[in-house]
């Protein structure tokens, strides 16, 4: 990290200037910015700093020469249809109910309310019609005497 | 401010993003994994990373080297998952049999730069992608690979060096004089 940070304080040397083409290539537009115009001074008094360019430059040729592929735009629709599946904030349980009896069409919006309230009603009628039948023979009333019973003396 | 308006969800400035980054991204997926069919499924999913972690982009973070960075990651992952198995680069792609002598020799040569890319270790073929195909600088590289600049010099020198002599082996004619 230290020869990091200290980079940029060093006068530009061979040394580096071969460390930089090495690295970066023979173009002076992909070295670091802050070693740029000290590099390209050293190359314009340097034989040997041309010498160290032109040996890279070769392989920075045959790096151009791959060519640059293009996303197809299928790919985009892709990518935003699949995100647009997660553009509706996720609700909750309480959003969703709502949601659900309001529904999304005025027949909805009358008859989904309509059905909620059904519900609660025949819910009452089950019970009121379960009750009427509740059983009151003398086993079942035997049975409540003797939970009357547990239930006033305390168990050990 | 982009950005902002993404965390915000707004879908229409996502379609923005996609259009300013996804050949940019494209092109860096498909150099570093040698196929279009899995360079588009890593970009695919890079955006809908980036549109469900939008949120946790800082504003401080350069937009283009956190997409990188994404990608990057992906990309590592996906050869985890193919680990000992044969990468497919799809020649096909860059040849043309239509394309005159010299056309095809290009080609030829621009194939073979692929494969060499291919043959390299993951981290030095990362390092001179960014660098030398993404544009980024220095600093940016070395942020999307999560290392210093003097860790990135050593990979770039040692993957260039390696690149020359795979190509040197591969073909004595196509490098001409080193």
């Amino acid at each position: 990290m230290n020869r990091q940070n200290n980079i940029h304080k060093y006068k530009m040397t061979l040394e580096r200037f071969s460390q930089l083409v090495d690295a970066y290539g023979s173009e002076a537009k992909r070295w670091p910015l802050e070693e740029r115009a000290t590099a390209l001074k050293l190359l314009e008094e340097s034989t040997e700093a041309r010498r160290f360019q032109q040996s890279a430059s070769n392989l920075d040729h045959l790096l151009d020469s791959v060519p640059i592929s293009v996303p197809t735009a299928m790919l985009r629709q892709r990518i935003l249809a699949q995100t647009q599946r997660y553009k509706e904030p996720v609700q909750d349980a309480w959003q969703w109910f709502i949601h659900w009896l309001m529904g999304t069409t005025v027949r909805e919006h009358f008859l989904r309310p309509a059905f909620a309230l059904m519900i609660p009603l025949f819910f009452g009628i089950f019970l009121g019609f379960n009750l009427a039948n509740y059983p009151t023979d003398s086993e079942s009333i035997r049975f409540e005497e003797e939970v009357s019973l547990l239930a006033l003396y305390p168990m050990e | 401010m982009l950005m902002q308006q993404i965390q915000d969800g707004d879908h229409p400035a996502f379609a923005m993003l996609v259009d300013r980054h996804l050949g940019a991204l494209h092109g860096f997926a498909q150099r570093m994994l040698g196929n279009h069919a899995d360079a588009d499924d890593i970009v695919q999913e890079t955006f809908v990373r980036v549109w469900q972690k939008a949120h946790q982009w800082q504003p401080q973070a350069k937009v283009s080297t956190w997409l990188h960075s994404i990608t990057h990651n992906l990309c590592m992952d996906f050869y985890r998952r193919i680990k000992g198995e044969t990468v497919n680069i799809t020649s096909v792609e860059l040849i043309d049999p239509h394309q005159p002598a010299t056309g095809r020799q290009q080609q030829d040569v621009a194939l073979q730069v692929q494969i060499a890319l291919q043959q390299l270790p993951e981290s030095q073929r990362s390092a001179i992608i960014l660098c030398y195909y993404q544009d980024l600088s220095n600093r940016e590289a070395a942020d999307v690979l999560g290392i210093s600049i003097s860790a990135l010099e050593s990979l770039l020198a040692r993957g260039r060096r390696k690149l020359k002599k795979i190509l040197q082996a591969q073909s004595a004619n196509l490098l001409g004089d080193f």
